[in-house]
């Protein structure tokens, strides 16, 4: 790539060189020949037109003379220029050519012989002798005509006669020079036209894939919009966006990451129909125009295909990495009045596309905006609501299942929008991190959960340990350890007391950086447990390497016990895991007195449930403690039944703990 | 840099010997067959210096034998050096504009012929230049002396029938 632009540069600078060369060299033979034919005009024709001259003059002055109106000094003058511009042409090298000419000499001679016989006459004329002026200038002007033709004749080639007086012949390095003027004049003119080509073609396209690029694919979205207006057909647009690109690359490395690009739009360009155009964005973002889409199953059966093809795994040396995308669709003129809020649709579809598994893509509908712009407005008030101290926390218990008391409790987000009501916790979540609110929210929440032990412990409930979510982003982007530590010590609360819930997908997300994080979380002496367990991807090894305390079983798990046939293996499996790697374990979403029993029997340690207790504000959960310290504890045989009952709780509200 | 070396040197000489001619220019008595104008400061008729065949065969003569374009073989010719004269009027300049009686003029850059002895020659083989003889003045460059003079365009500035110098 270098050596080819040093050639180029090399090429450039020849060609320049040789035009400047020419040019200059043409130039000096331009003005060499220019001030050649200035001096023969001046030396050679120009004394025959300078003679004329003289002739002239002098006999406008003799008719002057006759008239008194010159003196005769004034003629001798004339007449001796007249004389002397003879002489010049009858002797010496410079006028040479003139002579050649037919018939010069001979002129030249009855001129002189003229102004021999006259000389007399002209230096006795007496001013005021008209006649004998008319004589003599009868005389003279009878050979202007001849004087005349010979100045034509001279002037007619001046160049010709440079030749003969022996100047520079016709130069054959003149006309060498102006072919290299203009061979070189056209290589620069073919040169710039090569390059501004291939300037095009950079700006409009990706030096990597070869595809267009996102400026180009713009500018086609426009030139399609006013096609399909004319036309009235539709167009299909395509976003596609590898999934973990970034995991791909970390991994495998950048050159790994760039052939994967290559390859991936080689399948995107073979998967689709000819007259379809695709693009890459930038990243690990393409795009696709499917020019006809008037039928929606052939738009669907080339994504199809095109799904297909890019989910098969890649060989790139000795790796086979496994490639995911998601794609969004949408068609215009269908899904909107104009083709870049249906570029924008498409990009929506794809980002809802990224919630599912593997290689997949959504068809835009309107929902999706409703949605998009419900989440806008989310992230726009949640702000608001964190500064204003809006969300809510409750708490749910976390009971020992074999003294049926409180082991911990779980700091449940609530937030209740005047427009939209209740906001799911898992949805404030995902919008704290898309709109780059983590850091304040969770924040917020640890500030809360350690303000609120702080409280307890000081109304007389010490010991109350409170466990809190944290969202991803908090691990990756910013400095967990650091914020747990601050309001740890702002609140003078001892650190066991609090425990951090992380879910198997975080860990995953950073594998490298989270057990660290863990660790030092841990060092500070809080309580870790791994959320939502067995609904993940942590291989063994990965759950060695965390330094949790605790698992929690994912509710779907204890759900499953609800089904008939009933199959406890799975749970005893976490169970006996757990014993061997010293972990304690909690299981979820227990809602009926019939999965206690089981977890029971199973030796399940700690339950979490409806059935023990919803979600409840501050004030009431202090209520729960205090009743525990009073002796009435929220299960156990008969008490759990009252339980149930005093709460109502029935199994219709999806749980969050 | 050379160049300008050069002409300042040549100013500086004229300067100098324009201080050792002392006095002003004597009045032309005959019929005056050259004048210098112009930015001079020796001048003897308004403002311009204007000489007669006398006061030109005054100044110190020179003399040299050549050939020319406009001549059959060589000739000797005298007449008072262009330096010489211009030096004579105390003229500071680096060009002069000289003119024919027919008005022919050329303009001349000094500082290239500033170490020739280019000369307004009066005389062709000792006798005096008539008008048809491309007289009474002839500013001639030694062609044959100094090989390199003969150009074309020297040629074009050897100016016959002079009577006219402009000191730019």
């Amino acid at each position: 790539m270098k050596s080819l632009s040093g050639m180029r540069v090399g090429i450039l600078i020849v060609v320049v060189l040789t035009f400047a060369a020419s040019a200059i060299f043409s130039y000096q033979r331009q003005s060499e020949i220019r001030n050649h034919l200035e001096l023969v005009q001046k030396s050679g024709a120009w004394s025959v037109s300078e003679l004329e001259g003289e002739l002239l003059k002098f006999t406008q002055v003799l008719e002057l003379s006759g008239l008194g109106q010159r003196s005769q000094e004034q003629l001798t003058l004339r007449f001796d220029l007249l004389w002397s511009r003879l002489d010049t042409l009858r002797i010496g090298i410079e006028t040479h050519a003139i002579r050649q000419q037919p018939g010069a000499v001979e002129l030249f001679v009855e001129l002189s012989q003229l102004l021999q016989k006259n000389e007399n006459a002209v230096f006795a004329l007496e001013p005021g002798d008209k006649p004998e002026a008319d004589r003599l200038l009868n005389a003279f002007v009878a050979v202007q005509p001849k004087v005349r033709e010979l100045n034509v004749n001279s002037f007619y080639d001046p160049y010709r006669m440079g030749l003969s007086e022996g100047g520079t012949p016709p130069p054959v390095s003149l006309s060498l020079s102006m072919l290299g003027l203009l061979l070189s004049g056209a290589a620069l003119v073919l040169l710039v036209i090569r390059e501004s080509a291939r300037n095009r073609q950079q700006a409009l396209h990706d030096d990597l894939t070869g595809l267009p690029n996102r400026k180009y694919f713009n500018a086609l979205l426009q030139r399609t919009e006013a096609d399909v207006a004319n036309r009235g057909n539709r167009c299909g647009v395509l976003v596609i966006d590898l999934d973990n690109f970034k995991d791909i690359n970390d991994t495998f490395g950048h050159a790994a990451g760039d052939q994967l690009l290559r390859e991936v739009s080689q399948r995107l360009r073979s998967s689709l129909y000819d007259d379809a155009i695709v693009a890459r964005l930038g990243g690990d973002e393409f795009a696709v125009l499917l020019q006809s889409s008037d039928d929606l199953s052939k738009c669907i059966e080339q994504v199809n295909r095109l799904c297909q093809r890019i989910g098969q795994a890649v060989e790139i040396g000795e790796e086979r990495i496994s490639v995911s995308a998601s794609i969004g669709v949408s068609i215009y003129p269908d899904d909107g009045v104009s083709i870049r809020q249906v570029m924008g649709n498409a990009d929506l579809a794809m980002y809802l596309a990224k919630r599912q598994e593997g290689v997949s893509f959504r068809i835009y509908d309107a929902e999706m905006s409703t949605q998009r712009l419900r989440r806008r407005e989310l992230a726009r008030q949640l702000r608001q609501a964190i500064v204003k101290d809006q969300l809510l926390l409750n708490f749910q218990p976390l009971v020992q299942l074999s003294s049926g008391k409180i082991e911990s409790l779980e700091a449940l987000l609530r937030w209740h929008h005047a427009d939209y009501g209740y906001i799911s916790p898992l949805e404030v979540v995902s919008i704290a991190e898309q709109y780059d609110l983590a850091l304040v929210l969770n924040e917020w929440v640890i500030d809360q959960v350690c303000r609120q032990i702080s409280l307890w412990q000081q109304s007389g409930l010490p010991g109350v340990k409170v466990a809190v979510n944290i969202s991803p982003s908090m691990y990756s982007k910013h400095d967990l350890v650091g914020t747990v530590s601050r309001f740890i010590e702002q609140h003078g609360i001892d650190a066991r007391q609090l425990c951090i819930e992380v879910t198997e997908d975080t860990t995953m997300r950073d594998i490298d950086s989270s057990p660290g994080i863990l660790k030092a979380l841990r060092k500070l002496g809080v309580e870790l447990a791994l959320d939502d367990f067995g609904t993940g991807y942590s291989s063994l090894s990965h759950l060695k390497q965390l330094p949790v305390h605790k698992l929690k079983i994912d509710k779907s798990f204890v759900q499953d016990l609800n089904t008939e046939p009933k199959d406890l293996r799975f749970i005893r499996t976490i169970l006996n895991l757990a014993a061997s790697m010293k972990l304690t374990v909690v299981a979820e979403g227990i809602e009926s007195v019939q999965n206690l029993d089981d977890l029971r029997q199973a030796g399940c340690p700690i339950g979490q449930g409806y059935l023990f207790s919803r979600p409840v504000d501050a004030v009431a959960m202090e209520q729960l403690l205090l009743d525990q310290q009073a002796g009435r504890l929220l299960q156990g045989g008969d008490e759990m039944a009252a339980n149930i009952d005093r709460l109502g709780c029935v199994t219709v509200y999806p749980t969050t703990g | 840099m050379w160049m300008s070396v050069r002409l300042t040197a040549a100013i500086l000489s004229m300067l100098f010997s324009a201080t050792c001619f002392a006095g002003s220019l004597p009045a032309p008595t005959g019929d005056v067959i050259l004048i210098i104008s112009g930015n001079i400061s020796h001048s003897n008729i308004a403002g311009t210096a204007q000489f007669d065949r006398a006061m030109l065969d005054a100044l110190p003569q020179q003399h040299f034998t050549t050939t020319s374009p406009w001549t059959e073989g060589p000739h000797r010719y005298d007449g008072v050096l262009l330096k010489e004269l211009l030096i004579t009027v105390g003229a500071q300049s680096a060009s002069v504009t000289l003119k024919a009686l027919n008005d022919y003029h050329v303009t001349l850059e000094l500082a290239p012929i500033a170490d020739y002895p280019v000369l307004v020659a009066m005389k062709s083989d000792g006798k005096v230049m008539r008008v048809r003889d491309k007289g009474p003045l002839w500013l001639l460059y030694p062609m044959t002396d100094y090989p390199e003079l003969d150009s074309q365009k020297n040629h074009l500035n050897m100016i016959w029938q002079l009577d006219r110098i402009e000191v730019e």
